[in-house]
């Protein structure tokens, strides 16, 4: 059984999984529900976290490919008390309907805007092409990166937890 | 009070209450929250489409090291009940058990186990040894009535329980004709005649959360269910019916739900967890997987419609018969009422002088037909709406004209009303508002339709653009049936508690009724804490559906917050010192004439600890006498490549009548999903069956529903209109918007290329075919 | 718990063929993992997690460049060379692969050796003649010609590890075209086309057409690039080219798409990129 050990949204913890544990079943068995499960096969993102700050769908790696890294979650992101300017312009577009594909939504936006600043509508599209959403019809999440963009434009660094 | 301008509250789109939460993770869904010494359920599911269980042995499966408890048809009740999540007496057939001996389609519940973690409990689901005793099977809705067929529900325990033709023994599962004039003399007297059949296909809601539920016996002995359902209070009433269990011993808790659109207002999983954890003791979840979300949930009902209709030169309608054969598959879930709907919702739009209208729900051995968002009027507005477009071409008249002269007109009613009701007799009404004319003219704007339509001629090459439109109304509440009731309580500081029993899956309703409710209190929305769906804490609500939340649930909060109203103005009298006449309740204060007032946390200190001590509170119901439609025209744009027959949406436009939109932002927000939910189904979103009824396209890889980077551009546009019978003008808006994409886009598939394409989904393979280069 | 009972990681390369060469088929590769996180092969009780052994990223090999095995999708869409070579069609090709997550976690190496029916990256190599290498009991460079004669997995043997795939260096001016077609943008494909044309002025000196999606196995269509090469196409020439083309391949039928079909789309889409690709 591997022992690795993570870095979740900054709290290193170490632990041990099976051999092909993914690494979805590990973040929710320590608590970590921000993460939700709607597939299983890396198809829906709603399980959506950055590793590395890059955007992946954790129920299909594997926990100990991944030792070593370090996760953002939803949570990791902000909170309801002290949320991140993202998920405050999904609050503030309407974008957050049942929520259940928002924290991978939210983490999308994040991987992008950390590339490219302020993206246009078509490498919006592009970049959540792999979290689905049933209830919104993409408009007013599309509208809710846009925002974000130019709320985080104004500011020198991203605040992070 | 008949418009908006005056609200302070309502008509504005504050930002959904629990959105920062859902947002930041911090809200919990059913399987978030796991108590400790969970198990973990597992259904073995059919591999046969019909067949008898002849012998089960869970020997072998029990002795796995881990699994806890399995059940079979022989140690649970047999009690014949419907999984359809509708209020009492149900108006869909008793067919379905928790357990049978029988199987009825490929993913049908054969037995379930409880096993210490997910993996075990699937490993002994599948050790369990079943010898099936396989029936033929029907496949084809067209072979289910005839002379011979196998029976489906041969078991003598199934039946409706309200008098409507039901016939187990020919495999009819509901039946329902409404006649207006006399359709062969309208026919006879048309100018023009249009004869047609379509296919509606079979669809899955995808919700992003599959089915889950979790069950426990607390403490005291009582059965607590938290799960993901659009009917708490139905839940609770079908699972003690199925258990035999007092309903007074079952609590019920909605927590926050991943989405529905239909699939959750049925009892579908709860039975199970239940039962295994009366047997083991110990909390059970049972969490379905995409797969079986796939296979063994609900689907949306496909029909096959034949359609008959006729107008004059001048643009009268002469008549409309419409022949709906409805699959409802393996179990009549919701079996009537749909087929009902496919009459109730489309037949009063336009003033048919003759209507024929005969629908028949039938079994067959493939997944199962329930409630998804449009219910029926999706199914229906496809034909209607292709074969107006034919008529207006026939006699000369643009799409556009013909349904303005025809459609039905605020002060008008239609003897349909009267004629069909959900599964009985419908109630008559008149419509009170109506916008339809403006969302016409609005969306032909806005698509372009005078500059577009009809100049495929002018185009060359192999991509060729067209526009296509449809007109469409829905309901809203199910009148003399429904009940929504609330209980409103104010604090100490002056905020509230708003309990609802009505069930927000997601589409905002908590946050439409605090909006309600504040706006009669003359509170900000923020002063709202809602609660809703917790069978032990909240006043009954039929659940979320029909599109009835906001208009029905939203009356009994205004009429609960009124009564809460009253008393504060009591208290500020007795504070203040003067008439409760000369008191008006402005943002947080009572405010009387004379310029004295006083806040809300001190009327509410005051309430609880100074003197004359009471609740400040408000309970009430409500229960509706109409179910006023929402209208909407919608503009489709698209894009054909004739060489492949793949066909892209570029635009879409969904102008909306919803009455008052509560919160604008949040009704935007419906339109737009339901339309791309309906642009999704209409071009790619389709079962596939292998020869024995397997599903084979069981996941999101194989059935392909839109992402961000499909999207076109959609427009959503709200006509505000004011509906007196409703909380502040409102209206519903939650399923009409679905209804749209399968006939404008159809016809804008025949603006841009001549075809008619009458068989959902319009894959580009059908349409090349329809082209004739295949 | 699954049949996986071990987890390797090698540190270097050494060490993971000696391990997948002494576990015999009872270890498998780990890249990106994508595949395997939904099927495990039969009789497998190990995985070599090989993400960490430095196989990452392009590298120039004189007359080629070498596109190492582990290697994200979307790494290679992003580098530099992905958009300068061959008029770009790398990059085009990995940002048709699956999704946005998806693509930060399959490997170049992954899609090019598990070669599912509906992989993208294959056709892509395939076209522009790429060679794959293996380093192992016996170490080769194969030519994906060859590499694709029969899959994969019937010509590597246990302690075989596809370390990168080189792409030879453009020679001339060289235009391309790609074309991924599903029903949506993040689906399976039905075929992708990758058409590509070295040109000496207006004349194709060589040109190659490879198909994916629509076989097994990516394939090239040399009855289409026969009538391109050596010419100044005309209208009528890629037409016979794609005619050519549709004739010659027999489309597999499943449920998603008919034989038909399927031939339709070759038909069209190797006229379209052809089209593009030498004009």
């Amino acid at each position: 059984m591997p022992n690795i050990t993570l870095t979740v949204n900054g709290e290193k913890m170490t632990c041990t999984v099976a051999p092909d544990e993914k690494l979805l079943d590990t973040l929710r068995r320590l608590g970590r529900t921000d993460v939700k499960k709607g597939c299983g096969e890396g198809t829906c993102g709603s399980c959506s976290v950055l590793i590395d700050g890059r955007l992946m769908t954790s129920c299909i790696v594997f926990s100990a490919r991944v030792d070593g890294a370090e996760i953002m979650t939803a949570a990791g992101l902000g909170t309801a008390n002290a949320p991140h300017p993202i998920q405050t312009s999904f609050v503030k577009a309407g974008a957050v309907q049942c929520g259940f594909c928002t924290p991978g939504m939210v983490l999308a936006t994040k991987a992008l805007l950390d590339a490219v600043p302020k993206p246009d509508v078509s490498q919006i599209k592009m970049a959540l092409d792999g979290n689905m959403c049933r209830c919104t019809g993409y408009v007013k999440i599309i509208e809710a990166v846009q925002d974000s963009a130019r709320v985080l434009a104004g500011e020198n660094e991203v605040p992070h937890e | 009070m008949s418009d908006v301008s005056d609200l302070k509250v309502v008509g504005h789109s504050v930002d959904k209450l629990d959105a920062i939460a859902l947002a930041t993770g911090g809200e919990k869904f059913t399987a978030d929250e796991i108590p400790p010494r969970t198990l973990y359920a597992r259904i073995l599911t059919s591999p046969w489409a019909h067949a008898r269980i002849r012998k089960i042995d869970t020997t072998a499966a029990m002795k796995i090291k881990g699994v806890r408890s399995i059940i079979t048809w022989q140690d649970v009740p047999r009690v014949a009940h419907t999984t359809a999540g509708q209020g009492f007496p149900e108006p869909s057939p008793y067919d379905s058990f928790t357990l049978d001996d029988k199987v009825r389609y490929v993913g049908d519940r054969v037995a379930a186990v409880a096993a210490d973690t997910p993996e075990i409990a699937r490993a002994a689901a599948e050790a369990i040894e079943v010898e099936y005793e396989q029936l033929p099977p029907i496949f084809d809705p067209r072979d289910s009535m005839k002379e011979g067929a196998p029976v489906i529900h041969d078991e003598p325990e199934a039946r409706m329980i309200i008098p409507v033709p039901y016939d187990k023994s020919r495999n009819l599962a509901a039946q329902v004709t409404a006649n207006v004039g006399d359709i062969e003399q309208g026919l006879a007297q048309a100018d023009v005649v249009v004869e047609r059949e379509f296919e509606v296909h079979q669809a899955q809601h995808c919700p992003m959360e599959p089915h889950v539920a979790l069950a426990y016996v607390d403490g005291r002995g009582r059965l607590v269910i938290r799960t993901s359902t659009q009917v708490p209070y139905h839940v609770r009433r079908i699972v003690a019916e199925r258990l035999q269990w007092p309903i007074g011993k079952v609590r019920v808790i909605k927590p926050r739900i991943g989405g529905g659109f239909g699939s959750k207002q049925e009892v579908l999983l709860e039975d199970i967890p239940a039962v295994l954890a009366i047997r083991t003791g110990r909390p059970v979840l049972l969490e379905y997987t995409r797969g079986e979300e796939f296979a063994s949930s609900r689907t949306r009902h496909p029909q096959i419609i034949k359609i008959r209709a006729g107008a004059r030169k001048d643009g009268t309608l002469t008549g409309y018969d419409l022949d709906i054969l409805m699959n409802t598959g393996a179990y009549g879930s919701h079996a009537l009422t749909v087929v009902c709907n496919s009459g109730s919702k489309t037949l009063p739009l336009y003033r048919w002088q003759n209507i024929r209208f005969r629908g028949t729900s039938v079994y067959t051995n493939l997944p199962v037909g329930g409630a998804y968002r449009g219910y029926g009027a999706t199914q229906a507005y496809f034909p209607l709406e292709v074969v107006l477009d034919e008529l207006a071409e026939k006699i000369g008249m643009d799409a556009i004209e013909l349904r303005q002269r025809n459609h039905i007109r605020s002060g008008e009613g239609s003897p349909i009303f009267q004629a069909l009701g959900e599964g009985t007799e419908g109630v008559a009404q008149t419509i009170g508002s109506c916008g339809l004319a403006e969302c016409i003219e609005i969306g032909a704007r806005e698509i372009g339709w005078k500059e577009k339509r009809g100049k495929a001629a002018l185009q060359t090459g192999p991509i060729r653009r067209g526009v296509g439109m449809c007109c469409l109304m829905q309901g809203s509440s199910i009148p003399h049936v429904d009940l929504g009731a609330a209980y409103l309580k104010m604090n100490e500081d002056g905020s509230f508690n708003l309990l609802v029993g009505a069930t927000d899956l997601g589409t905002g309703s908590d946050t439409v009724l605090a909006q309600v409710a504040a706006e009669v209190l003359g509170v900000p929305a923020s002063m709202m804490t809602v609660y809703s769906s917790d069978t032990d804490l909240t006043p009954f609500d039929v659940g979320a559906y029909a599109s009835s939340t906001t208009y029905l649930s939203g009356e009994a909060v205004a009429k609960a917050a009124r009564e809460a109203r009253a008393m504060i103005i009591e208290v500020a009298s007795e504070i203040l010192g003067c008439p409760v006449e000369d008191i008006e309740l402005v943002n947080a204060y009572a405010l009387a004439r004379n310029g004295n007032k006083v806040q809300f946390s001190e009327i509410g200190r005051h309430s609880l600890y100074v003197k004359n001590q009471r609740q400040i509170q408000g309970a009430a119901s409500h229960v509706t006498r109409k179910s006023p439609p929402p209208f909407s025209a919608q503009f489709a744009e698209v894009e054909v490549d004739t060489e492949t027959g793949q066909v892209r949406v570029l635009k879409y436009v969904a102008a909306v009548d919803c009455g008052t939109a509560i919160n604008p932002k949040l009704a935007e927000g419906q339109i737009q999903g339901a339309v791309l939910n309906g642009i999704s189904y209409a071009l790619t979103e389709e079962f596939v069956f292998d020869p024995r009824g397997r599903l084979l396209n069981n996941d999101l890889n194989y059935y392909k529903i839109f992402t961000a980077a499909d999207l076109p551009d959609i427009r959503a546009i709200l006509v505000p209109t004011w509906e007196p019978s409703g909380p502040f003008g409102a209206k519903s808006v939650s399923e009409i918007g679905i209804n749209g994409p399968l006939p404008a886009i159809s016809n804008a598939i025949y603006d841009a290329v001549g075809v008619r394409i009458t068989r959902a989904p319009f894959t580009a393979e059908r349409v090349l075919r329809a082209l004739g280069r295949l | 718990m699954g049949r996986i009972q071990f987890y390797e990681r090698p540190r270097t390369l050494d060490e993971a063929v000696r391990i997948l060469a002494e576990k015999k088929g009872k270890a498998c590769v780990l890249a990106g993992g994508t595949s395997l996180a939904l099927r495990q092969p039969p009789g497998v009780d190990t995985f070599v997690d090989i993400s960490r052994l430095g196989l990452v990223g392009m590298e120039d090999r004189g007359d080629s460049i070498a596109i190492k095995a582990c290697t994200t999708v979307a790494e290679l869409a992003s580098l530099p060379q992905s958009y300068q070579l061959y008029g770009g069609v790398l990059a085009r090709a990995a940002m048709a692969v699956a999704s946005t997550p998806l693509r930060n976690q399959i490997t170049v190496g992954g899609n090019l050796v598990q070669v599912m029916p509906w992989s993208d990256l294959p056709g892509v190599m395939l076209a522009l003649n790429g060679q794959i290498v293996i380093q192992g009991t016996t170490s080769r460079i194969v030519p994906l010609k060859d590499f694709y004669a029969t899959h994969p997995r019937n010509s590597l043997s246990a302690g075989d590890l596809v370390t990168e795939v080189r792409i030879p260096k453009p020679i001339g001016r060289v235009q391309s075209s790609f074309v991924k077609v599903g029903k949506t943008v993040f689906d399976y494909a039905a075929l992708t086309v990758t058409a590509v044309a070295w040109l000496s002025g207006n004349q194709v000196r060589e040109c190659s057409v490879a198909l994916g999606a629509v076989r097994p196995l990516p394939m090239r269509v040399p009855q289409a690039e026969e009538e391109i090469a050596g010419r100044i196409p005309t209208r009528d020439d890629v037409i016979r080219a794609a005619a050519r083309a549709a004739g010659a391949v027999e489309p597999s039928q499943d449920y998603r798409y008919s034989k038909d079909y399927r031939r339709q789309l070759i038909k069209v889409w190797v006229k379209r990129c052809l089209h593009e690709a030498c004009s």
